[in-house]
């Protein structure tokens, strides 16, 4: 079958989507498309090119082994070709795995070995691994000590690079044994650099979230291939009323793009990483995922236009993004898709935001909000029967079975709002109250923008983080604007649920000895609040799951009923604090504490005999 | 080893204030079924009396004895004292308050001790009764267990300094007085405090400086509590011993040693290390109490203590896990019917007399009761039902195992829930599924770097024989009740446990490792 320039560019696209046949999608499954549509992959600049290139290819000093780690679906393979590239002249043998090519240091040629990916290398017989493959390992152990001949870059996932020692046979040479402590260290502490000839490069360190979301719309979007929509306009897969296009344009709007971004940034805060894979799935299954195609997921077959001609809205963007289409079993396979169903995005709602999806279109106090941010639909994504069934709703002439259809519409639309709303409607709207992080849009625009720009979280801000701190840590009710950070334990534990015993209060503004900040840390480029006492200092990562509970806190819920895992969190957290704080007590007196009527601590000072 | 005749230190005492020694011929006099915080605050209470004679951990092992705090106008200030509120409330005069309130204090107050009554001493001390009451409110708010419903003479307090570690205490008769009792402090705790001096010399050596630091009487805390007495320290009551611990050498002493140091090592704030010392003290004396069944059994070692990690569905793990708290729970019992089996076939005189052709049964049967008497301290011999010898052998087997199972049997069970082991979570039977504080406390006292879920695993099974993963379960569970998916999905449970108490770091394919925040004070 002859495919035009279009329908190859969706059959490579379609290699990246949730679909069977690429359940365990590598660089290489990609590459044979490659061959059979003509049409290069999706390509960017790594973010852990730049390092690994310096690390073997070290202008002035002497070339470093390398192990490449990180996330399944991070690039580590396809980094691992392109360096291959570089060096040898020309492309890698795919299908070899395991390549050695001269490798020219100066006017000195030496050797240097790729392994693709150990999972696809290493063969188990009885329990072990082969010889030569035990030989391979360890020549790349004396090359780390013992500085030989020979370079080595390894890709590995986490897990298989501790597994692969595990199949060594009790006679393997020792220096495996002394390699593979060496790599431990190195991998439980998240360290880079090894004493030894040796650098342990986890990409998924280096390419936070949002730098892969970003990197991937617009190696996406910006693709010379989507001219299709132009070339072959009149194909059914490419006219203006189909799925794919009217994801397309809506995907490459500034409102939708900026919200992916905010996304990664939340997976970030959250704890979560996105995998170049696992956003490149994202992507291509939000452009092509059609619930009425195989798989869910579209490509160009005869009878295409049929296809696409059923309930167009079905395929709407903020539900194939989402993966409604997907059964559930094919989303819960994917890391991205199990964050997304986290975020619950839609779920919840406001009585605000409900009534203005219901009664805005003949409420007019609610119709100017209405037609300005609810109302403009250009690419036909909301579905036609929901102003029907809200209508009818308001009528009660709704059965049970239209109810529970309306609520499950209502959470499309909210979606969809949440998706392709303008930041100002976000915020006017509330629209983060539909996901489980309420507070993640002040958290991304009060928090993380701040801190990365070096300016200090606004006064206000820290106060609010300080009155949740406040709360957690004594258990009582104290103000939502404080001056100070108690530092109480119970008379028994520091982590008693009401501690009344006060050790120290640290001014939130700061004075000579003392300062609280939320500041970005170096390492993970991730906002830390950071409480110090003249010398002593302690500091926890201030993640999004950290800073809503902190929030909510404040607002007045109660920290056991809101999270007992949060809860806990923070009761270990001042364990910690108070230890390294080590506030020093005064033999003379404990200070019990008494509340003032504006919510702030008294001393209420015990003085103490002499011993 | 452990039961070595070499390795048994002579019991000195009177058995024959004992029914039937039997369980503390085993296991020593004795466990008894005993709440944590008693449990904690009597090993406390005998390290504290150790202490004031400055041999804490480093006596000779047959020294028992120590005289413990009393500490009674605290004890009667915090808990025997329902006006001292109403006093404030309703009497708005200051000497008037302290006059009426003195006054009633001295009338009820319970001491041994005619000048314990007068509590005029607090007048001097607080600038004014409020103080008081605050203070007394503070105090109370660290009472251990305070909805029990335990009279006040039993009330305990979190183990602040060593005024909070003292001697329960019953009333008299006619309530005008305070005596010896037995009730929450069964001597466990004095075994566990045995057992910790035991270990080995550079641990408990360690120990002792660490635990010598929170029984300082003049620690800021401490000397709350002596602001409430009118001695410069709390008043004491008579010597106490008799507690007998067996072994010289066990694998469980240098165990216990070991993870206490650990705890200890981790320097947490304030009393913390407390809050997870009772817990710690009641996991170690169930395995000691285990591991010493198994060596009587011939078996070396600890029994394995399959886990179920808590899962909203029945599955193989739950009844492997059952099946694993049921084994246990019985290997006490089938170590003393072993033990009574093995010390009536070992006595030479007993096996000629049973074997004398010339004497009659009933003859028989008198010799063998007597044996019983000389053996095992058994003194309600006749009590046994039978005509026989192999009768009342039977019927003394059986009384074994009953008096077994109401005071040893009891405080297994008891141990292994006090610790955070066991529990009936989901299910109507005892089973091991570990809460979140038994899963802290195992990775505060293991876990010292990262280390990987394999090796924490592996870690666990053999230091504790506790078997969560399929490589361990497939070498302890029965057949019939081994699943490795199922065991795998215990694991992941763990994982994703320890991942939200902030135990574990997940990398990428789901590996992860566990670690020690206390430890490495990461700042996670």
């Amino acid at each position: 079958m002859a495919y035009t320039p279009g329908e190859q560019w969706i059959r490579l696209l379609r290699g990246y989507a949730p679909v069977a046949e690429n359940s365990a999608m590598t660089a290489e499954h990609i590459g044979r498309l490659e061959k059979r549509t003509g049409i290069p992959p999706i390509r960017f600049p790594h973010p852990g090119r730049e390092k690994l290139f310096e690390a073997v290819l070290a202008k002035g000093d002497l070339p470093k082994n390398v192990i490449l780690t990180g996330t399944a679906g991070e690039g580590k393979t396809t980094l691992c070709y392109e360096l291959f590239e570089e060096i040898a002249g020309r492309p890698p043998n795919e299908e070899l795995g395991f390549e050695t090519i001269p490798f020219q240091i100066g006017s000195e040629t030496t050797q240097i070995t790729f392994i693709y990916d150990v999972t696809g290398w290493r063969q188990i017989e009885n329990g072990h691994l082969l010889p030569e493959q035990v030989a391979v390992l360890a020549r790349f152990a004396r090359s780390v000590f013992d500085q030989n001949n020979e370079f080595f870059v390894i890709a590995v996932n986490d897990g298989q690079l501790h597994e692969i020692f595990a199949y060594l046979p009790d006679q393997a040479p020792e220096e495996l044994a002394k390699l593979h402590a060496e790599v431990s260290q190195l991998h439980s502490k998240s360290l880079e650099i090894s004493q030894a000839r040796l650098r342990l490069i986890n990409l998924s360190n280096i390419s936070n979230s949002e730098v892969v979301m970003q990197s991937c719309l617009s190696a996406l979007l910006e693709r010379k291939e989507w001219r299709c929509f132009q070339d072959e306009a009149n194909h059914p897969l490419f006219a203006p009323s189909s799925s794919l296009y009217r994801n397309y344009q809506l995907l490459r709007s500034p409102a939708v793009r900026g919200r992916l971004v905010t996304l990664a940034q939340i997976a970030d805060a959250a704890g979560y990483h996105m995998s170049i894979r696992g956003v490149l799935c994202l992507l291509s299954n939000a452009l092509l995922g059609n619930p009425a195609a195989r798989d869910g997921v579209l490509r160009p077959t005869p009878g295409i236009g049929k296809l696409l001609e059923q309930e167009p809205h079905r395929a709407a963007l903020h539900r194939t993004f989402f993966g409604d289409h997907l059964s559930p079993v094919a989303r819960n396979k994917r890391e991205v898709y199990r964050l997304l169903t986290m975020l619950q995005i839609g779920a919840e709602t406001t009585n605000d935001l409900d009534e203005l999806l219901i009664f805005g279109p003949f409420d007019p106090r609610l119709q100017e909000t209405y037609e300005k941010v609810v109302a403009p639909d250009p690419y036909a994504q909301r579905n036609p029967e929901l102003a029907p069934l809200a209508r009818e709703y308001v009528r009660g002439e709704l059965t049970p079975e239209d109810t529970a259809k309306l609520l499950r519409e209502l959470a499309a639309e909210r979606r969809r709002l949440f998706l392709t709303a303008d930041e100002e409607a976000v915020a006017k709207l509330n629209l983060w109250h539909t996901s489980v992080f309420h507070f993640a849009g002040d958290y991304i625009q009060k928090v993380l923008n701040p801190v990365r720009s070096g300016h200090p979280v606004a006064h206000t801000l820290l106060q609010r983080i300080i009155a949740g701190l406040n709360r957690a840590w004594t258990g009582l009710l104290l103000s939502t604007k404080p001056d100070e950070l108690y530092l109480c334990t119970g008379l028994d534990v520091t982590t008693a649920t009401v501690s009344d015993v006060l050790c120290a209060q640290i001014d939130i503004a700061g004075n000579g000895n003392s300062r609280i900040e939320v500041r970005l840390c170096p390492k993970t480029k991730q906002p830390v609040l950071l409480i110090e006492v003249g010398p002593r200092n302690f500091e926890f990562r201030l993640t999004l799951t950290r800073f809503e509970f902190l929030c909510r806190v404040a607002d007045g819920t109660m920290p056991g009923s809101f999270s007992r895992e949060s809860a806990e969190d923070f009761a270990m957290l001042k364990q910690r604090c108070i230890a390294a704080i080590a506030p020093t007590p005064n033999p003379q007196v404990i200070n019990g504490i008494r509340i003032t009527p504006s919510g702030k601590i008294e001393r209420a000072p015990i003085h103490l005999p002499l011993a | 080893m452990i039961l070595a005749e070499e390795n048994i230190l002579p019991y000195t005492g009177s058995k024959a204030q004992h029914g039937l020694w039997l369980a503390e011929a085993l296991w020593g006099h004795r466990i008894e079924r005993q709440p944590a915080s008693a449990l904690l605050l009597e090993f406390l209470s005998m390290a504290e009396g150790m202490h004031r004679q400055e041999k804490l951990l480093s006596h000779p092992p047959e020294h028992n004895s120590y005289i413990p705090h009393l500490s009674t106008q605290l004890r009667n200030l915090l808990f025997n004292n329902p006006t001292l509120e109403e006093t404030f409330q309703e009497i708005h005069d200051e000497e008037l308050r302290w006059e009426t309130w003195l006054q009633t204090m001295h009338t009820h107050a319970v001491t041994n001790q005619e000048a314990l009554r007068n509590f005029s001493y607090l007048r001097d001390r607080f600038e004014s009764f409020q103080s008081l009451v605050e203070v007394v409110q503070l105090l109370r708010n660290i009472s251990l267990g305070p909805n029990t419903e335990r009279r006040w003479t039993y009330m305990l307090l979190f183990p602040i300094g060593p005024a909070a570690f003292y001697d329960e205490r019953s009333l008299k008769a006619g309530k005008d007085g305070l005596e010896r009792t037995r009730v929450l402090f069964t001597r466990t705790g004095e075994l566990a405090y045995l057992m910790l001096s035991r270990s080995r010399l550079e641990i408990r050596s360690e120990i002792a400086v660490y635990l010598a630091k929170a029984l300082d009487p003049a620690a800021p805390k401490n000397l709350l509590l002596l602001r409430l007495m009118s001695g410069k320290r709390p008043d004491t009551g008579e010597e106490k011993s008799g507690t007998y611990l067996p072994y010289l050498q066990h694998p469980a002493f240098d165990r216990l040693g070991e993870d206490v140091l650990a705890l200890f090592r981790l320097n947490l704030p304030g009393e913390d290390t407390f809050a997870h010392l009772g817990p710690l003290l009641a996991f170690h004396l169930l395995l000691y109490q285990f591991e010493t069944a198994n060596a009587v059994l011939g078996v070396e070692g600890l029994p394995p203590l399959i886990c179920e990690i808590l899962a909203r569905k029945p599955s193989l793990v739950r009844r492997a896990s059952v099946g694993s708290h049921n084994d246990n729970e019985s290997l006490g019992t089938n170590a003393v019917e072993r033990l009574v089996a093995s010390k009536l076939d070992a006595d030479q005189e007993l096996k000629q007399a049973l074997e004398d052709t010339g004497l009659e049964e009933g003859d028989r049967c008198e010799i063998f009761k007597q044996k019983l008497e000389g053996i095992f301290a058994f003194k309600k011999t006749e009590e046994l039902k039978g005509v026989t010898v192999e009768e009342l052998r039977n019927d003394f087997r059986r009384k074994a195992k009953q008096v077994y199972a109401d005071a040893g049997g009891d405080a297994v069970s008891s141990l292994a829930q006090q610790c955070g082991l066991a529990s009936k979570i989901k299910t109507t039977q005892y089973r091991y599924a570990p809460s979140d504080k038994f899963l802290r406390n195992l990775v505060y006292v293991t876990v010292r770097k990262p280390i990987k879920e394999s090796d924490f695993l592996r870690l666990v099974y053999q230091r504790y024989r506790i078997v969560i993963g399929p490589e361990e379960a497939k070498e302890t569970v029965r057949d019939e009740l081994f699943s490795a998916p199922e065991f795998e999905r215990n694991t992941e449970r763990l994982l994703r446990r320890l991942m939200a108490m902030g135990l574990a770091h997940r990398m990428s394919d789901s590996f992860t490792y566990i670690l020690n925040p206390l430890s490495q004070n990461n700042g996670n």
